[in-house]
């Protein structure tokens, strides 16, 4: 594992399971001593099949801001670790971009026509280190199974290396990498502990939540390996 | 489409720097315990070190203090708020405080964090970008925590650290642009220094002739500036002092800070 600080070591390794912990204390307190609701659980979901979202994870960068080449509108500012809904954007094909609010650096892709119905722009990387760089992630679940949730890993931790993840019994992702999203597993409905580690089993965020059957969700993990990391559970 | 293309440059461009501060509501009971809570982070100026010390006194050196005054003890009474200093002397901001912020954010239940360290990394020749992007991830971590921070920019210096006036102002316009494309808000302790410093040589906030930490009078400064902030009140318009002495209740001619001309 990288550590940013390597003087630091030990002691960022204590920091991490305790913030960890903190973390999981927090989730359940949230949630008053119950599972703790999914990040983002009132995006529209409706029928406007389409939906863009960004998810800033890079720790030592400012808010980044989502635009269309096909809108004159900001379509949304996303701020380090916190959940993002999902917007309507254009129909067509258009470049999506996402531009740092300090003015660089800034991103483009270029969208078909055939995209998935959802799709998410994360940022991720540190400016002193790895450098900043996104990645546009589909979020298409496929048909799930009744009675089943849909779960997935997505990995925004700057020197963590990959990363993995667990909802319940179930692995919901492994070997992920840094800018990269798992493919969906389904894993059993209602109330589950959910986990997300790295590959060499530091635990980076633990809580236990609700999975509604039917739905897909995304274990998302931002920041930096050995400072601070952020994790979430994100509804897609 | 070239246009196109050219036009969804340009806008994303035109929206990197987000529009000014917003100050909405600052004393906001964010984490639901029952209180607004304060808690000042960052080095010798919010430990306030100098305190004690009048204007138009000479010492050798500034005293030390306890932690127990300066501006955030002084913020605390104004504000009849809950507040802890979390100030370490001769701490730089890079690699020092940003190291232990994220534990201090952990360690804390305060709702309000405020933010001012800067002023050791200008006599240490820290690289500003290297600064902005320490502090940008110190208040991403106080945000993704939940907390609502507040920016303060630096006092200037005068006299036996006089040489460091214009680092200290680029420190200072850094912290200001910080504020403006996090949409957050920051109190402008430089921009207080300048109308309210006095004429002549030096100035009647610091302790002399090092010219660098805050007098009592200074300590006073930053409260009432930073006090003004959280109440959403322009402590620099002609009104603004008279707003401040009328919501804290405080008699006509108690707030030290001068108007802007």
């Amino acid at each position: 594992m990288k550590i940013i600080f390597p003087r630091c070591r030990k002691w960022f390794l204590g920091f991490g399971l305790l913030a960890a912990a903190l973390a999981s204390l927090s989730a359940c307190r949230d949630a008053g001593g119950g599972p703790a609701a999914a990040d983002g659980q009132a995006a529209k979901r409706s029928g406007a099949k389409r939906g863009l979202r960004l998810l800033q994870a890079s720790l030592d960068s400012a808010p980044y801001t989502l635009a269309s080449s096909a809108s004159e509108k900001i379509l949304q500012t996303g701020r380090f670790g916190l959940p993002s809904d999902y917007v309507n954007y254009p129909s067509g094909e258009q470049i999506i971009g996402a531009a740092s609010a300090s003015g660089a650096p800034l991103f483009s892709f270029a969208v078909p026509l055939d995209v998935p119905a959802r799709q998410t722009v994360l940022v991720y990387g540190s400016q002193d280190d790895s450098g900043v760089n996104a990645a546009l992630l589909s979020d298409d679940p496929g048909e799930i199974p009744d009675g089943m949730s849909a779960v997935r890993v997505i990995n925004g931790v700057d020197g963590a290396g990959e990363i993995r993840g667990t909802a319940g019994a179930a692995s919901a992702g492994d070997n992920v990498p840094l800018g990269g999203a798992s493919a969906y597993v389904y894993a059993a409905g209602g109330v589950q502990p959910v986990q997300i580690a790295s590959s060499r089993g530091a635990v980076l965020f633990s809580a236990v939540v609700e999975l509604k059957p039917g739905r897909a969700y995304s274990l998302w993990a931002a920041g930096e390996a050995g400072y601070f990391v952020a994790g979430r559970l994100l509804e897609d | 489409m070239l246009l196109k293309c050219y036009s969804f440059m340009v806008l994303l461009l035109l929206s990197a720097p987000l529009a000014g501060a917003t100050a909405e509501d600052l004393l906001k009971d964010l984490n639901g315990d029952g209180s607004v809570y304060f808690l000042g982070f960052g080095d010798s100026i919010t430990w306030g070190v100098g305190d004690g010390t009048m204007p138009g006194g000479y010492i050798s050196s500034a005293p030390d203090g306890d932690g127990a005054g300066g501006y955030v003890a002084r913020l605390g009474t104004a504000l009849g708020i809950p507040v802890r200093n979390a100030g370490i002397a001769g701490e730089r901001l890079v690699d020092q405080g940003e190291h232990r912020f994220a534990g201090t954010m952990f360690a804390t239940n305060a709702d309000i964090i405020g933010i001012m360290e800067g002023t050791n990394d200008t006599f240490d020749g820290t690289d500003l970008g290297r600064y902005q992007r320490a502090y940008q991830r110190m208040l991403n971590v106080a945000v993704a925590l939940g907390k609502q921070p507040v920016l303060l920019t630096v006092p200037q210096a005068c006299c036996d650290h006089g040489h460091g006036r214009p680092r200290l102002s680029e420190i200072s316009n850094t912290v200001r642009r910080l504020a403006a494309v996090n949409e957050l808000p920051y109190a402008d302790i430089e921009r207080a220094w300048m109308t309210t410093c006095g004429g002549g040589p030096g100035c009647s906030l610091l302790c002399m002739p090092e010219g660098l930490h805050p007098n009592s009078k200074g300590y006073d400064v930053v409260a009432q500036t930073l006090a003004a902030t959280l109440l959403e009140i322009d402590i620099f318009a002609a009104d603004g002092a008279a707003k401040l002495e009328s919501a804290l209740g405080w008699a006509p001619g108690t707030v030290v800070v001068k108007a802007a001309e």
